[in-house]
């Protein structure tokens, strides 16, 4: 199975993409047979987006905030459902490196450039089957203290791949295939 | 005593965690042992980091009380810990957090006047709306300049 997305660069933000897609494949493929497919990375100049005000990053009733609004609107209708975002930062503070809180129409997560090439892989299993964090198991993805993951590459749990393998935004590679 | 051991612990491991939901979700329970000990993180040696989601976690507690602690640990903060600052004190409201956020609207560096803008518009105090004027007319930073319209406009309507 394949996850399509586009990945989005806020201008200012330093990423390396291709550490967090290669490593979002280790885990995702090795535990759930599922790819990441980049179809499209789009660098935008939007230097009010740069640094995030979010109302929060809650599961259950979040609140969109502006920027927010502003943020999730960039890279639609580029043929995926979830998109991907970089940002420079966020006012929830300097060690927080990802939140998977969206408006509920345009899926998506954003993570800041870090020393942690999982937390794209971790903030996208939040969105792609609505995972939430795993608390018994230091040596899976879901994990949510960053430096304390143990045995990394993270793993990913039967249950956890099960979601995964049920989301929407999958696509079998016979579809993808058949499209052509 | 270490500062930390005596913090609650589940708002220890909403600190260390990489995501904001446990603070979020700390943050709407509003107990009275959790404000204490974020105001505490103000005061004592913290990690500065830690401090920053202290300061977050205040600004969206609606408690104003905390407003001068915010306001004197605000300069000596690095720019991205005064976002949060800048934020929380727009969010918090009062005079003396309004005079604080307006002391930063000719800073050097356009996103800590976006910020700024954005906590200007919070603040229902007409004092605000004449700062907030001033930067739509005058930021020297084009985008500045028009968030500060476009954000006026928007508290105009309301």
């Amino acid at each position: 199975m394949i996850l399509p997305v586009v990945v989005v660069v806020i201008d200012g933000s330093n990423p390396d993409i291709g550490a967090d897609i290669a490593m979002a494949n280790v885990i995702w493929n090795a535990h759930c047979g599922v790819f990441v497919d980049v179809v499209q990375t789009v660098v935008v100049s939007a230097p009010a987006l740069q640094v995030l005000t979010q109302e929060d990053c809650l599961a259950a009733g979040h609140v969109v905030s502006d920027e927010e609004d502003d943020l999730y609107s960039i890279g639609r209708g580029l043929g995926t459902d979830v998109v991907a975002y970089y940002i420079h930062g966020s006012t929830f503070g300097d060690n927080v490196l990802g939140c998977a809180a969206h408006p509920p129409d345009r899926r998506g997560f954003w993570v800041v450039p870090s020393q942690f090439d999982f937390v794209w892989a971790h903030e996208a299993v939040h969105v792609v089957g609505d995972n939430p964090h795993d608390v018994q198991d230091r040596d899976n993805l879901m994990w949510p203290f960053a430096s304390e993951v143990t045995n990394l590459p993270a793993d990913l749990n039967e249950t956890q791949c099960q979601r995964i393998l049920s989301d929407p935004a999958l696509l079998s590679i016979e579809s993808i295939v058949l499209n052509l | 005593m270490d500062i930390y051991q005596q913090l609650p612990e589940e708002l220890r491991d909403a600190l260390r965690a990489f995501e904001n939901g446990a603070l979020d979700r700390i943050i709407a329970r509003k107990r009275p042992e959790d404000f204490a000990a974020l105001r505490t993180l103000l005061s004592a040696p913290a990690n500065p980091n830690d401090r920053q989601r202290a300061i977050y976690a205040l600004g969206r507690w609606g408690n104003p009380s905390v407003v001068p602690e915010i306001v004197a640990v605000l300069p000596g903060l690095k720019e991205s810990h005064a976002y949060t600052a800048i934020d929380a004190l727009g969010r918090l409201g009062t005079p003396e957090a309004r005079a604080a956020v307006e002391s930063y609207a000719d800073h050097s560096s356009p996103q800590i006047r976006k910020f700024v803008v954005e906590a200007l518009t919070r603040i229902a105090d007409p004092a605000a709306q004449g700062t907030l004027e001033k930067m739509a007319r005058a930021d020297r930073t084009d985008w500045v300049r028009e968030l500060a319209a476009r954000r006026m406009k928007e508290r105009l309507r309301k």
